[in-house]
């Protein structure tokens, strides 16, 4: 089964049923990529079993080559989403950093730790294998640990 | 007052001995059958720039201690990044309680320890699988915090543990401790549930403590015969007689605690024990080394297990 398939598309109903493996994207990563498709058309999330469906309704008639090329602009846009995602979380901290300096220079600053010898570096150097590590957390995390808890969706996931 | 001074209520600290407790935000990765939490309260969240606004204030005002609670604050990405800012800024005490489920990816303890937090929480819900499950609502629950506590352990921490005490839980406390002191705990906190917000109407959770008192004082002599410190934290002193010693008075803490909506001392919130009934009027340990009752638990129970201590001038016209 492919990752990322076509379920129903019915141009007589202008309608399109995506489905994909849960375990490959993120759920931020599909809202995301959903959201991109909001001016074009009426977008449904669901889950059934291991997978997202996605349903949608076009605001006006399309042909069946236009929801296929439309099927596929939203496998690109999940990929394009997911590497936004790795981005962000690549660079978190130094993102933290910069919040921290302007926040700390608008209160005056805190005293570092008496006895430490500097303010800390802005952007701190750090070990190449940090810089290295792709590892974005919900690739690495299967049993959902990280996953906040959704109210009325227990026992769903 | 200098700028380095916090009221508590209606006392003076030094910031240098308060803990700033900043409640981060109260999303959490499980529902605990007894969480108080209401879905609404998990919604709420602070964002970082006031959390280190509130901090970098509190730091230059000579705070050294911090901890950050939820909520379950190790699934909020910036945790470990504020807790490197802290201790780059000279907090010297961070805390962090929590489920413990986060640590059982090794990555992240190690992460958790170099990121500088000092004080590892963790709520241990009970020692068997189905007991956790039942709490916290994952199968896995137990197994997952289990292998958290060895990586901590593996990098050489300690974490303390929280217990909570309920209906399904009271009679297995002295079990549980043996069962975590066994994975190398060595220190407890026994906590009363609370029924206040969404937990309000749950009113099977709080049996009397008078009914769960074997359970309590199972722990605290488990506690001892092990070699582990086991203490409450909820219950007025007088409902423990004999183990007035294990009570802790949570004023002792100095605790400031930071929320989403406001901030106020530990001991005025109001899921801890702050209410005193009528009949504590003239005890000697009024005010003093006794911070009342839970008023969820007087309303809920009354005042009939209080056991005031008069001397003999203030004792009440019979």
């Amino acid at each position: 089964m492919r990752r990322v398939q076509i379920e129903t598309l019915d141009a007589t109903t202008s309608t399109l049923t995506l489905s994909l493996d849960v375990g490959l994207y993120p759920r931020d990563v599909l809202y995301a990529a959903a959201y991109v498709f909001l001016d074009r058309a009426y977008v449904l999330l669901d889950r059934q079993d291991s997978r997202f469906i996605v349903r949608f309704r076009s605001k006006r008639p399309l042909e069946t080559s236009v929801f296929e090329a439309m099927a596929g602009e939203f496998e690109n846009e999940l990929l394009a989403q997911a590497l936004r995602h790795q981005v962000f979380d690549a660079n978190q901290r130094i993102i933290e950093d910069v919040v921290a300096v302007a926040i700390g220079g608008a209160s005056a600053g805190a005293e570092p730790a008496a006895g430490s010898a500097a303010e800390p570096a802005l952007i701190p150097l750090r070990g190449h294998s940090e810089l290295d590590d792709t590892e974005d957390g919900f690739l690495t995390d299967p049993a959902g640990i990280a996953r906040p808890f959704e109210p009325g969706k227990q026992g769903s996931e | 007052m200098t700028a380095t001074l916090v009221k508590l209520r209606d006392e003076w600290f030094e910031y240098a001995d308060v803990l700033v407790d900043v409640m981060i935000g109260y999303a959490c990765n499980v529902q605990c059958d007894y969480c108080s939490i209401t879905d609404e309260m998990r919604k709420e969240n602070m964002a970082t720039a006031p959390v280190m606004a509130a901090l970098a204030e509190a730091r230059r005002r000579g705070a050294v201690k911090v901890a950050f609670g939820g909520g379950e604050p190790t699934i909020r990405r910036s945790l470990l990044p504020l807790v490197r800012w802290c201790r780059d800024r000279g907090y010297t005490s961070i805390k962090i309680p929590s489920n413990g489920l986060m640590y059982s990816h090794e990555s992240y303890a190690r992460d958790a320890c170099d990121a500088g937090i000092t004080d590892f929480h963790i709520s241990f819900m009970a020692h068997t699988d189905e007991l956790y499950a039942k709490i916290m609502g994952r199968a896995d629950a137990l197994s997952l915090v289990t292998r958290g506590v060895r990586n901590l352990k593996a990098l050489g921490r300690t974490p303390t543990g929280d217990l909570i005490i309920k209906h399904d839980t009271w009679m297995h406390l002295g079990d549980i401790v043996e069962h975590w002191a066994g994975l190398g705990i060595e220190s407890f906190n026994l906590w009363l549930v609370s029924l206040s917000d969404r937990n309000r109407d749950n009113l099977e959770s709080l049996p009397t403590v008078s009914e769960m008192r074997d359970g309590i004082v199972a722990a605290f002599e488990r506690g001892k015969r092990l070699g582990v410190a086991v203490r409450s934290r909820h219950i007025p002193r007088c409902m423990l007689p004999g183990y007035e010693d294990h009570v802790v008075d949570l004023r002792d803490d100095k605790v400031l605690v930071v929320t989403p909506r406001a901030t106020f001392a530990l001991w005025e919130s109001r899921i801890s024990p702050n209410t005193y009934a009528e009949k504590c009027n003239g005890c000697r340990y009024q005010h003093g080394a006794c911070l009342g009752l839970r008023s969820d638990y007087l309303e809920r129970w009354g005042d009939a297990e209080l056991r005031p201590t008069y001397d003999s001038a203030a004792a009440p016209a019979a």
